[in-house]
């Protein structure tokens, strides 16, 4: 079957260059003599638009906006609701830095050691999801989240006793590779494959299973195929977004994977509203954003609000407006229009 | 042989203490079908109360007496904290979504954990010793704290008078009866919302009870000690078969007692691990724990 | 046209189920006719449902066999016999609330799709070709129960009546043989009860399928049956053709509701 030259694959080429050049307009021109100064160029001084700080606020988003949508799959998408996807996120990290730090021949170019590290570090990842998939089929809800926290902690846990990654010091000097460009080109690319995985038979049995399982099993279908794939891609996507973060970061603590992380993201989730994926993605932005502006009230008034604002505005929103911004009542589930 | 003995008392000790708290997970979700998330923080706030209480005190003296006022002071503070949550947080929800729930819960149990920061102080704290501190020795070097055996038998006597509570009274009946169906326990003209209630205050002053306990036993208290507690003691509650108030007490003393040993005899690093080790074990291979019962689903 | 037929499409044999001292069936044997419109009855409690949920899979008989176009069903799963051809709706709808109509019809379609991952992924011909097949199977379905106008309304959002329709177009569209139907007309008034009447009827002619139908509204089952099944306590008490049973003491004596 020949690949015709299809509006997907056009989206992605148009997404590549625009990234690109968005990426340079906000940090300043690089020198064209080589190719891995163009795809890694980041900012030195304040030589683009934008400062260095709000730069890294804008990578932060990205990679929020990839882990809010990963849990999407699995949570507003398939119905599972897990609370240990910092896990994954963790394994990515780890996984990824570790590689490229220990594996990964140094002579191997710039751009090849990236996609290289950051494949592992979502494969790696994957690969935990499936295991932990398999074992958990026959759970859900409280129990689910219950026994997906469990899991969690013992990942955590479990990095934090390895000694070769840094263990309670934490892992530092992890080569810096990933700036807006990389960032925002997998955001796009990761948002679209979501979108075509709802708009495709899977989505629709995803979202049967999550309505009722048993009814979907009397329509013939399966749902433990589905289940288990939807935990590798949640969690490969998790890995990835780990990786990103490690190497964008340049160093990891366990401190950062916490049951906390993972809260976060079930929030991004469901300020955004479940089920949706514009919604995960203004969630991710919303609680990026939104703490750095408490941190200017942090520095004013000296005490950490942040995290009682924080789960203030989470309760609030539960009771007020479970449905979340873009979530559904009766009618059907909102979207950006141009997501559609 | 005696280091066993040391590790079993000590368990046992831990255990009542897990077991205070194991119960009002239970009986939570015994009425509700929901898992308070913020009760390990009720657990932290029943130890503050104490602690300032016992500070306001100034007692010149320290005795057993004092320690039980100390106690059904916080049992109060926290069993009011316990009904005003589910006044504000969870009885709007009760049409909610689980996950809605879940996560307002959560919700509360952060706020609950960073309020504290913000009121108390992230630094620990001590508790001052209020009772006297007498040691019996056995065979050699058994030790017995006579902190550990007040500690043990306040814990009993809430467990028997609880046990009283729900299976002598007619309070403990509408109780059970919410539990197996509570449509049909308002239909027969049970006051729901009021039974609901007082079983958050009993469950919420029982975690303030072990709260206080714990800060007997191990003196260092801080606003974040009710995560790892909490947790710990819903999963006794799951071990025992959530819902089923002897099987929570059952779960509380083998995890308090595993707890020990593994500490003692393997690493102590690996302590805080056994309980989610525990925890994944029981809900892949019987969630309905040991004493539980499957509910069947009508097709 | 009543005889019962030698190569039944499903068939129990003395089967039955206890859920510990509970017995749900007791010793039920009976067989279903290819072709045929069969009717199952019984006072509220009598272990209907259950036997549909055997036959479906969800439950393992605990004693006798239970067949299925021939073979044992022992072991099979749920979702092997619904790929099998054999449909059901429930007695409480079990809808996908969040889909809508059409989506709901195209669900089940996955299990005879060809499209793979990849054509999905990057949106090939062969994936909008694919969905548009489904989508024009599925509103053919929706028109056929005569709710073919709100295919793109959300299943929550219907009324229960059309709901009720949405389940069966539901388990009609991987082409069952076999269609279980459980209490469909529950909750409808009168008119909309004959218009099911009606609908079922053409159904059966149309795809030529075999049905088992829960019912409690006599006048439906005495319409349109062909054999009506009794059981009552978990046992088969009488069986025949609408008229025998009718007349059937014992059947007159475990429910005394009769045509309303």
């Amino acid at each position: 079957m020949k690949l015709q030259f299809n509006k997907t694959i056009f989206l992605i080429l148009g997404f590549f260059f625009f990234s690109l050049l968005m990426n340079w307009a906000l940090a300043g021109f690089p020198s064209f003599s080589e190719i891995n100064s163009i795809l890694f160029f980041k900012p030195g001084r304040s030589e683009g638009l934008i400062s260095p700080y709000i730069y890294s606020i804008l990578i932060l988003l990205g990679i929020n906006v990839i882990l809010s949508v990963s849990l999407t799959l699995l949570n507003g998408f398939c119905g599972m609701f897990t609370m240990g996807h910092a896990g994954f996120m963790a394994i990515g990290a780890y996984a990824s830095s570790s590689a490229m730090m220990f594996l990964i021949p140094e002579a191997t170019p710039l751009f090849l050691k990236l996609i290289l590290g950051l494949l592992i570090g979502g494969g790696i990842s994957a690969l935990i999801g499936f295991l932990i998939g398999i074992s958990v089929l026959r759970l859900n809800g409280d129990y689910l989240g219950m026994v997906t926290l469990g899991f969690g902690e013992i990942i955590r846990i479990t990095i934090l006793n390895i000694d070769a990654v840094g263990g309670a010091r934490g892992m530092t000097d992890i080569p810096q590779m990933i700036n807006l460009f990389s960032i925002m080109f997998l955001v796009l690319v990761v948002v679209l494959f979501t979108k075509r995985i709802r708009d495709s038979k899977y989505g629709r049995t995803m979202f049967a299973i999550k309505e009722n399982e048993l009814a979907t099993r009397l329509m013939g279908i399966n749902p433990t195929n589905i289940k288990v794939q939807t935990f590798v891609i949640s969690s490969f996507l998790a890995g990835l977004a780990g990786a990103c973060f490690a190497h964008s970061e340049g160093y990891l603590s366990t401190q950062t994977f916490s049951f906390v992380k993972s809260f976060e993201i079930i929030a991004m989730n469901v300020i955004g509203g479940l089920g949706s994926i514009s919604g995960a993605i203004i969630g991710g932005a919303l609680l990026t954003i939104l703490p750095e502006g408490f941190r200017v009230l942090q520095d004013f008034t000296g005490i950490d609000l942040r995290m009682i604002i924080y789960a203030l505005t989470i309760t609030l929103i539960m009771i007020f407006l479970p449905q979340g911004l873009f979530g559904s009542k009766k009618g059907k589930v909102k979207e950006f229009p141009w997501l559609k | 042989m005696n280091e066993f003995i040391q590790h079993t008392i000590n368990g046992l000790s831990l255990g009542s203490i897990y077991a205070l708290v194991a119960l009002g997970y239970t009986m939570v979700f015994g009425v509700l079908q929901l898992i308070n998330f913020a009760h390990g923080d009720i657990f932290m706030i029943g130890s503050f109360a104490g602690l300032y209480f016992l500070r306001f005190l100034s007692p010149s003296q320290p005795s057993v007496g004092v320690a039980l006022l100390v106690v059904l002071v916080a049992m109060l503070c926290s069993g009011l904290l316990g009904m005003t949550i589910e006044k504000l947080g969870y009885r709007p929800m009760r049409k909610a979504p689980r996950i809605n729930i879940l996560i307002t819960a959560i919700g509360i149990s952060l706020f609950l954990e960073y309020g504290g920061q913000l009121l108390f102080g992230a630094s620990p704290q001590f508790f001052p010793p209020i009772m006297e501190k007498t040691q019996f020795h056995f065979f050699g070097d058994i030790t017995l704290d006579s902190n550990q055996v007040i500690i043990f038998f306040i814990a009993c006597g809430l467990m028997a008078i609880l046990q009283f509570l729900v299976f002598k009274t007619q309070f403990g009946r509408a109780m059970r009866a919410i539990s197996h169906s509570l449509e049909t326990a308002s239909l027969i003209g049970i006051n729901v919302n009021k039974i609901i209630r007082i079983t958050f205050f009993i469950g919420s002053a029982l975690a303030g009870a072990a709260g206080v306990l714990y800060g007997l036993a191990y003196p260092k208290i801080d606003p974040l000690m009710g995560l790892l507690p909490g947790l710990k003691a819903f999963v006794a509650a799951v071990l025992g078969g959530i819902g089923n108030i002897t099987g929570a007490v059952i779960g509380a003393f083998i995890l308090g007692l595993s707890e020990t040993y593994v500490a003692g005899y393997i690493s102590s690093t690996y302590r805080d691990a056994l309980a989610f080790v525990i925890l994944i074990l029981v809900l892949l291979i019987k969630p309905a724990g040991i004493l539980g019962t499957k509910k069947i689903e009508k097709v | 046209m009543v005889e019962i037929n030698k190569n039944p499409i499903a068939e129990f044999k003395d089967m039955s189920l206890a859920f510990g001292g509970i017995k749900a069936n007791s010793n039920v044997s009976l067989s279903l006719t290819p072709g045929l419109m069969h009717g199952l009855i019984g006072p509220n409690g009598a272990g209907k449902s259950t036997l549909f949920n055997v036959l479906t899979g969800i439950y393992q008989p605990t004693g006798g066999e239970v067949f299925y176009d021939g073979k044992t069903i022992a072991g099979l799963a749920s979702h092997d016999l619904a790929k099998n051809g054999i449909g059901r709706t429930f007695q409480n709808i079990r809808l996908f609330k969040e889909l809508t109509a059409i989506e709901n019809v195209m669900t089940p379609l996955f299990n005879v799709s060809k499209t793979s991952f990849t054509d999905h992924l990057f949106a090939t011909k062969k994936y909008a070709a694919e969905e548009k097949s489904f989508r024009q199977k599925s509103q053919e379905l929706l028109d056929l129960m005569g709710i073919g106008d709100l295919a793109e309304v959300r299943a929550d959002a219907l009324p229960y009546g059309k709901q009720r329709k949405l389940e069966i177009a539901r388990a009609l569209a991987l082409s069952p043989k076999l269609l279980l139907l459980d209490e469909p007309a529950a909750g409808l008034n009168p008119t909309e009860t004959q218009e099911l009447t009606n609908l079922i009827k053409k159904i059966q002619h149309q795809f030529g399928i075999t049905v088992l139908l829960i019912e409690h509204d006599m006048r439906l089952v005495m319409q349109i049956c062909d054999i009506i099944f009794v059981l009552d306590h978990g046992e088969l008490i009488a069986q025949g053709k609408p008229q025998e049973v009718q007349d059937n003491p014992k059947v007159i004596e475990a429910y005394l509701g009769v045509a309303e």
